[in-house]
């Protein structure tokens, strides 16, 4: 039997959750990738408009070579070695690398009058490095602040949503 | 409003755990025994029924059934046996939503959790050698306790007034605090376990998070500071304005902290908040 034009009742959406140091793609359009916990840690989506494919990404720090056997065990959990694997699960689903809309959110930063504590900022240096050696510019972010966040792509059309405790969330 | 009338406030909004007041008054001691332990927790129903639930969920991975507390010590250790009454024994009243800090329900446990799972790395980390690791453990469980009490009682004006100080005002939260209330969660949580009669180091491990002692000599607080900001750092800072948190110089200089050491420990509190994870996912 075909699915109804309109629903009655909206079919269940498809939450994927990506936790702290993982990633996950998906090129299905009733999907949606979420990932909370978004303090100095970046969460990164990119997104494939016509293929209607992409992938979220969330990073803890920024190098791997602090402990390369634990990169190895969790890639995701840096962002040199996270970052190259987002972009190539993207790409295996169809998606093309010069379509690809990037977004980043986190990076939250504390006081620290030796700036040593400031992870976020750290992440952020270390992404903007591998994009730029790639050719991949930031399309929009929301980096840096004092709270942490829950961000959410739609997999139908990559909108990317953002939400901090006590405030309603906005689009990105 | 001082810290004496927030907590006469509170009360029964905190419960304290007889259990959990016995066993932290075993950490004093030079020698702990199995008898000591299983004796405190007999007594409970309660929790006896709970240490075997939480022993016998797919989570902990046993392969044996365990049928009682003499079996879960056999099975799991003294040291685990300790977490898992501690986080037992607060975790109702710490699962509970925190309106005044945006928190949903669990999210204060999970952080109280990671920050207890932070202050058992920065021990092992050998950065601090003046206490026991247990010790540790319950006063970063505990150290954020005032949040309970201050949180449910703030009204949405105070919240918008101590949302504006913190975001555009460049102060922290807990300073945020001092400036509207008079008091703030640290003073007000190491208010809380004096009435409990919880040692004196975790007292002032708890009172002094947010500015620990490094001089005369450097005592728990120094722990509980870093273990604070470990556990954000690692992927849990509920609330708003939760990393509005002022780094002690004293305690990076001390400690003699870099970027490679943080970033180390920061791996090792991830790993062990993981671990955790098990206790919040059946309590």
């Amino acid at each position: 039997m075909p699915a109804p034009k309109t629903w009655v009742i909206a079919p269940p959406k498809k939450t994927l959750v990506v936790g702290v140091a993982d990633m996950t793609a998906s090129n299905d359009p009733g999907a949606e990738l979420v990932t909370y916990s978004l303090g100095s840690c970046l969460g990164i989506a990119i997104y494939d408009p016509v293929k209607k494919a992409g992938g979220l990404l969330h990073v803890m720090l920024p190098s791997s070579s602090i402990d390369p056997d634990k990169a190895v065990r969790s890639p995701f959990m840096f962002v040199d070695t996270g970052v190259p694997r987002l972009f190539r699960a993207v790409n295996g689903m169809g998606g093309e690398s010069r379509r690809f809309v990037v977004k980043v959110a986190g990076g939250a930063k504390m006081m620290d009058a030796k700036d040593i504590f400031s992870i976020g900022h750290r992440n952020d240096l270390k992404l903007k490095e591998i994009l730029d050696g790639a050719g991949y510019t930031v399309h929009v972010r929301d980096v840096g602040g004092l709270t942490y966040r829950t961000m959410r792509m739609s997999m139908a059309n990559g909108q990317v949503t953002i939400q901090s405790p006590g405030t309603p969330p906005y689009t990105l | 409003m001082t810290a004496a009338e927030w907590i006469a406030k509170a009360r029964g909004v905190v419960p304290s755990s007889d259990s959990a007041n016995r066993l932290l008054g075993l950490l004093g001691r030079t020698s702990v025994s199995n008898d000591d332990i299983v004796k405190i927790i007999r007594c409970d129903g309660v929790l006896t029924a709970k240490v075997l639930q939480v022993c016998n969920s797919p989570l902990m991975g046993l392969r044996q059934r365990v049928a009682s507390v003499d079996q879960a010590l056999m099975a799991i250790g003294h040291r685990e046996v300790f977490r898992l009454v501690l986080a037992i024994s607060y975790s109702a009243a710490m699962a509970e939503p925190i309106p005044g800090f945006a928190m949903a329900a669990k999210e204060f446990l999970r952080q109280s959790l990671a920050t207890a799972a932070a202050a058992e790395v920065v021990m092992e980390s050998g950065l601090w050698k003046g206490g026991e690791t247990p010790m540790a453990f319950t006063a970063g469980l505990l150290q954020d306790i005032g949040e309970l009490v201050i949180g449910g009682a703030l009204t949405a004006e105070m919240v918008g007034s101590m949302r504006t100080r913190v975001e555009s005002g460049g102060i922290s939260r807990i300073e945020a605090e001092r400036e509207m209330l008079g008091t703030d969660h640290a003073e007000v949580g190491s208010n809380l376990l004096t009435s409990w009669n919880v040692p004196e180091e975790i007292v002032e491990a708890v009172a002094n998070h947010h500015q620990p002692v490094v001089s005369p000599v450097t005592r728990l607080s120094v722990v509980t500071h870093l273990a604070d900001c470990l556990a954000h750092l690692a992927g849990g800072a509920p609330g708003w304005g939760s990393y509005a948190i002022r780094v002690s110089t004293p305690v990076v200089e001390s400690m003699g902290i870099d970027s490679e050491r943080l970033d180390a420990l920061v791996i090792a509190t991830r790993t062990s908040i993981e671990r955790m994870e098990r206790f919040t996912a059946v309590l």
